[in-house]
């Protein structure tokens, strides 16, 4: 009985971790190295094998790197405007009188991001409509004349990045907050005591701890930059927004592959990103763990 | 945990120099500013539902005018006219409710395996798991395409709901909660008599309410927000799922405001329902506490 019992010991856990690793099996490792196979082939209906040429392809391919580019233009956007308001709301929402409200705040500023792209798309596209949008009428009530934030490919981008901001800034609030839990009260005391200014307490004391999670949301920040499709794809009305200025790697990718039906570059062009998301992934992990090595 | 860390914040404040006037006054810019920002983010919403209200003329005319001021039904019919609208609310439905039961069981068996027993190479297993969190979704777009092709569940469910029955993510917020779970309550329903599975049924998946809580409103969330996967697989209209069905509504002749937004509406009508419901208290606490234990 015993022998029985410990074999069967040993084998359920395999079996309740088992549905994970079937799964990822099957819908993750066979789609990523099919991907691979078909990435150096080229043709539609019957493939042929051309090695790396697809790569190459990608390499040269300008229009790739402008919707990299527009992922590097949200991607500095949202980490120089949408984290630092994030940060600033989350310290604010610390406060230890606001305790019993925090809740009800963090549910203000977080109902926006479990809200469907397609709705915040549909709404933003009314507000920053040109001529009759809530935004521009408000602008136009302080003499600023209205901007085409949909029309004119030098606005796409910032209007982007408000709907992010609206978007996105409820759950890094809530991240900062889960991070600032971290925070000993007692390091601050002592700082106090020690006569530090609350900008350098913030800078020498709370900023320091909170590194762990800020590698977390910077790395979340810059995959959600660099991954951008919803948002950008309904507010450019199902395409790439005017001259191109809304294209998003992730959109070409689709366009390559379900509109010109063209799998093999476009399993090419998943590749290129992904490697390039795992490189801008290990360079800031690396940047973190310096500075943590400096202290 | 959290009670004691503001007691103690509070003597703080209490022990700091300002004077109770400054003290006063600095409280209230705060809340100022909480509320202004609160209004920020809710002023999009109450746009949109007196927007779905308006007429035509005031939607074009008098943009600046939140309320409508002749409110009217006009929106609704002229959607419910133009879209499928129950059907693609039932569509998403469907695969929401059905995806968000599987990825119940399934993230909370795998959590189980992973906090109940040792087990060897588990560290390296769980390591590898959350590595699979680093691989963008973009890779496999194309490839999974093909892979569902050849299964002949194109213009189906299924692509949008077998992938995302488990993941990693999900798993690791439950197993987060139910590593505490104390060993004695297992070893005293295995006295009982009480078998791997049932003590997995009975005690460890109730337990875990909080995190289990918290993935299956994210999933539902997830699916019921999903665009790309709805705009890849599907392809009949009668499977349609709102996210894809409403961005299809484009008149070419005259731009239509009214109806779409009024579709973004209804569409969000159970995700605020459902964080209601669920409480705003319960949710944030349990997003939050999943992440600083992480």
């Amino acid at each position: 009985m015993n022998a029985h019992a410990s074999a069967r010991w040993k084998l359920a856990p395999l079996l309740f971790i088992s549905p994970f690793f079937i799964a990822y099996a099957i819908f993750g490792l066979y789609p990523i190295l099919y991907g691979f196979w078909l990435s150096l082939m080229k043709g539609t209906d019957t493939y042929t094998f051309t090695g790396f040429s697809n790569y190459l392809f990608v390499l040269k391919d300008g229009f790739f790197w402008k919707a990299m580019w527009n992922g590097t233009k949200l991607a500095l956007g949202s980490l120089f405007l949408i984290l630092p308001v994030a940060l600033g709301a989350a310290l604010l929402l610390n406060r230890p009188y606001i305790a019993k409200k925090k809740g009800m705040f963090a549910t203000f500023f977080f109902t926006p991001n479990i809200t469907s792209a397609v709705a915040v798309g549909i709404i933003f596209k009314l507000l920053l409509d040109r001529d009759s949008g809530v935004i521009n009428s408000l602008l136009g009530q302080v003499g600023i004349s209205p901007i085409g934030w949909l029309k004119d490919a030098a606005w796409t981008i910032p209007a982007l990045i408000i709907l992010c901001a609206w978007k996105y800034l409820g759950v890094n609030i809530l991240f900062f907050l889960a991070g600032l839990q971290n925070v000993p009260i007692e390091l601050i005391e002592a700082a106090k005591i020690d006569g530090a200014s609350p900008a350098q307490r913030l800078w020498h004391v709370t900023m320091p701890l909170l590194r762990p999670i800020m590698t977390f949301i910077v790395f979340q920040c810059l995959l959600g930059s660099y991954g951008m499709f919803s948002e950008a794809f309904i507010l450019a009305g199902s395409g790439f927004g005017p001259e191109n200025s809304l294209v998003f790697p992730t959109s070409y990718l689709y366009d390559e592959a379900f509109r010109r039906q063209d799998f093999t570059y476009s399993s090419a062009l998943g590749y290129v990103f992904t490697l390039m998301m795992l490189l801008i992934g290990f360079i800031q992990l690396k940047m973190f763990n310096l500075k943590n090595q400096e202290e | 945990m959290e009670k004691s860390a503001v007691a103690v914040n509070g003597r703080v404040v209490a022990s700091q120099a300002s004077t109770p006037i400054w003290r006063g006054t600095g409280r209230i810019v705060v809340y100022i500013v909480l509320i202004l920002m609160s209004l920020l983010f809710l002023a999009p919403f109450l746009f949109m539902i007196g927007t779905a209200f308006k007429r035509y003329e005031d939607i074009v005319g008098d943009p600046l005018n939140p309320l409508p001021l002749h409110p009217s039904l006009a929106n609704f019919s002229h959607l419910f006219d133009k879209l499928p609208f129950f059907a693609m609310l039932g569509n998403s439905l469907i695969i929401a409710v059905s995806l968000t039961a599987l990825s119940i069981i399934f993230n909370a068996l795998v959590a189980y395996g992973f906090s109940r027993y040792e087990f060897k190479f588990k560290h390296g297993l769980f390591v590898c798991m959350l590595a699979t969190m680093m691989i963008p979704g973009q890779i496999t777009l194309v490839p999974s395409f093909v892979m569902f092709r050849s299964f002949g569940m194109l213009d189906t469910f299924w692509p949008l709901i077998l992938p995302g029955a488990v993941g990693a993510f999900g798993v690791f917020l439950i197993r987060q909660v139910m590593v505490a779970i104390p060993k004695e309550i297992y070893d005293s329903a295995k006295i009982d008599g009480c078998s791997e599975l049932g003590t997995f049924f009975r005690i460890a998946l109730p337990l875990s309410g909080s995190a289990v809580g918290i993935v299956g409103l994210l999933t539902f969330m997830g699916a019921w927000n999903d665009y790309l996967g709805p705009l890849i697989y599907l392809s009949s209209g009668s499977k349609m799922t709102l996210a894809v069905g409403l961005t299809t509504m484009v008149n070419p002749y005259k731009i239509d405001y009214a109806s779409p937004i009024t579709g973004a509406l209804l569409m969000s009508v159970p995700v605020l329902v459902l964080l209601s419901i669920i409480g705003h208290k319960y949710f944030v606490d349990g997003l939050t506490a999943g992440s600083i234990k992480g």
